[in-house]
């Protein structure tokens, strides 16, 4: 396991170095002049050629990539053009908040999904099993913005009152209001990934239904809610795992776009709002962050496979893959 | 119906009772909403220590009457019959939770391939200790371990220190040996259903498990139903075969005759079909045509398209019923073997 764990972490190396490469010329190429946007249009230029010196903009692309590196690799991204904050506390105010709406997302997603499979599973090509199959694939269907939208809609047009659709309260302030404020929002992320849950929850049971252990498991006279529950969920659910790690990555990145549609102040936006005023350390430092979340928990989903999985665990210790 | 219990059958000459009787089963399964039937009017009796052959071509139903006997089937399978009974007790009058424990308790089965029996997540160990725990109450949960080295010490593996292996740590030979040691680990057990055990096993390891059965119905009086479409399994295993055909029995007669006089066109067929060792060099016998989908509508016999010794119009007009051969213990769903058919084939011909 550990000798595994220990593999897994060094390939993540070139991946992320990769990523680095990219995100950071890609970023440079894009047009705009954060000096200038720093500075005002009318300002003189000689005031421009210092803000370019200061922002060290002048050096040859290579040479501040690898400057932000060497900063980056000892923890340091730097500081923000646009109020002069480390980039890393940035980061700090704003992870806390998009944290809270992953958790609360992933739990809609686990809670709601993976019962909705199951069921239908269970119900396969029956009345229960079709409402629940065309739910799930009008989830997967639906933007999450438009579903955003909706849900602003209904809470802020037609019936006010109800529930906070618009900003966020810290979890420092009122802990209930505060998870109120993130929770449509946290619907609106889940809605599409339910579907998706639900739909894989279903086609794996399924199969692992028709798996002869679990005739075995029969034929010994297991009761049959232990069949499910235990014998089938658990090998059922290992490719759903996987889809929740690669969405909770995504989930931690941040929603641009519900984040903005419900004014909630989380990574998505420091990301938008960095970018739009050419804030290049943010920005990149942002990206940087969700590219190192994102791939560590998909090593950390690898890891929890194995736990789950005795054939990978037990298999690469002893030698065989 | 007589009871039979344990303690009331010990005189030898009642062994002729039967320990499971099947009448009138009929299987249906769902394929797109529509029911096909998969088993029908299947009987089968089962003596005492006695190995039962259940033979015939891939689906040709086999395995669903397996199934549908130890009452493992969900719906949208459909399970109908006039009476399956076990040792005295109709299953079918049973509550859902008696017949569970009827499973693996009076009655197991194991499968023809033994990795997938096993949940592969789970250590050998642990599966084994559940059927302790749902069939034998004897035990204190201290003991399991110890019982199980002893039920796989009988079938010929030395499990110390390996209980706490997964499935895929073990070969296939020893896996169906561990899955048998886990069918029979119950006190109670009276029939062992086998479902092809050893299709999926090597020729040297199919002998060693066949003995291993053996050995058990030996020591612990077991019966068998033992499905295979291997006839040299049927001549080295049973007492008795049931032939069947599209999911109907077509003949059943003792081993002996069964290879030697075999009353049903198809099982003629059949045993036609095995080739010869050393071969001798003429074209293999094949048989013509294929199984009948099973939602066919056929007035007659199923087998008739398919027949070498067709008699006349009566194959393809009149379903045959199961006639008693002369002579012989042998049953056959053949016109050739009823009398009054062949009396009047007779008429026709003179």
């Amino acid at each position: 396991m550990l000798k595994m764990t220990a593999a897994r972490l060094g390939s993540a190396v070139p991946v992320l170095l990769l990523i680095s490469v990219v995100a950071f010329t890609l970023l440079r190429l894009a047009p705009g002049d954060p000096a200038l946007l720093s500075v005002g249009m009318e300002a003189p230029p000689e005031a421009l050629a210092k803000a370019r010196a200061d922002m060290r903009l002048d050096d040859p692309m290579w040479v501040q990539y690898f400057s932000w590196l060497a900063d980056m690799v000892r923890g340091d991204l730097g500081t923000s053009y646009s109020d002069k904050a480390p980039v890393t506390d940035a980061i700090g105010d704003r992870l806390p908040i998009t944290v809270q709406l992953a958790v609360m997302a992933l739990l809609f997603i686990g809670i709601v999904g993976i019962p909705l499979g199951v069921i239908s599973a269970l119900r396969a090509n029956k009345l229960t099993d079709q409402l629940i199959r065309i739910a799930s694939l009008g989830g997967i269907s639906v933007p999450n913005f438009v579903v955003a939208l909706f849900l602003v809609l209904i809470f802020g047009w037609w019936f006010p009152g109800i529930m906070p659709y618009q900003g966020f309260t810290p979890i420092g302030e009122d802990v209930v209001e505060s998870l109120r404020s993130t929770l449509l929002p946290a619907v609106a992320l889940a809605a599409p990934q339910v579907g998706l849950v639900a739909r894989l929850t279903r086609s794996s049971m399924l199969e692992v239904l028709s798996q002869d252990y679990v005739s075995a498991a029969r034929a010994m006279g297991v009761r049959e809610r232990v069949i499910i529950w235990k014998d089938t969920l658990r090998n059922a659910l290992l490719p759903v795992i996987t889809v929740l790690g690669v969405q909770t990555g995504f989930l931690l990145g941040g929603s641009v776009v519900v984040e903005t549609v419900f004014g909630i102040p989380g990574l998505g936006r420091l990301l938008v709002e960095s970018f739009a005023i050419r804030d290049y350390p943010v920005t990149i430092g942002v990206m940087m962050f969700i590219a190192v979340v994102f791939v560590f928990v998909n090593i950390v989903v690898d890891l929890l496979y194995g736990v789950i999985n005795p054939r990978i665990r037990v298999g690469y210790a002893s030698g065989k893959e | 119906m007589t009871t039979l219990e344990a303690d009331d059958r010990p005189a030898p000459q009642d062994r002729g009772e039967e320990v499971l009787r099947v009448t009138g089963l009929r299987t249906t399964y769902e394929f797109r909403g529509v029911p096909v039937p998969a088993v029908q009017e299947f009987s089968l009796t089962v003596r005492p220590g006695e190995i039962v052959g259940l033979v015939g071509e891939s689906g040709s139903g086999k395995s669903t009457v397996l199934k549908s006997i130890l009452g493992m089937l969900r719906p949208p399978a459909e399970v109908e019959a006039d009476e399956i009974v076990l040792a005295g007790r109709d299953l079918r009058s049973l509550s859902a939770e008696e017949a569970r424990r009827v499973r693996g308790g009076e009655m197991s089965m194991i499968f023809q391939d033994p990795i997938n029996s096993f949940n592969p997540s789970w250590t050998i160990g642990s599966q084994f200790r559940r059927m302790l725990a749902l069939h034998r109450p004897d035990l204190r949960r201290s003991e399991y371990d110890d019982e199980i080295l002893r039920l796989l010490k009988e079938v010929g593996i030395d499990g110390r220190g390996k209980l706490g292996s997964y499935p895929f740590q073990f070969s296939q030979g020893q896996l169906q040996r561990i899955m048998i040691a886990v069918a029979c680990a119950s006190r109670d057990l009276k029939v062992l259903l086998a479902d092809e055990p050893t299709t999926s096993l090597d020729v040297t390891i199919e002998a060693q498990v066949l003995e291993l059965l053996r050995k058990l119905r030996a020591q612990r009086d077991l019966s068998m139903v033992l499905v295979t479409h291997d006839l040299s399994v049927v001549a080295e295993m049973c007492d008795r075969v049931v032939v069947m055909y599209a999911g109907r029995v077509v003949e059943v007669a003792d081993v002996y005759d069964l290879f030697e006089r075999p009353q049903h066109p198809y099982t003629q067929q059949l045993l036609k079909a095995i080739p010869g060792f050393p071969h001798d060099g003429e074209r293999l016998y094949a048989m013509r045509g294929a199984v009948p989908r099973l939602d066919a509508e056929i007035q007659g016999c199923w087998f008739a398209d398919r027949c070498d010794s067709k008699i006349g119009d009566i194959c393809d007009t009149t379903r045959p019923e199961l006639y008693q051969a002369p002579d012989l213990g042998t049953v056959a769903a053949c016109h050739r073997v009823d009398p009054a058919a062949a009396a009047a084939k007779e008429r026709s011909n003179s």
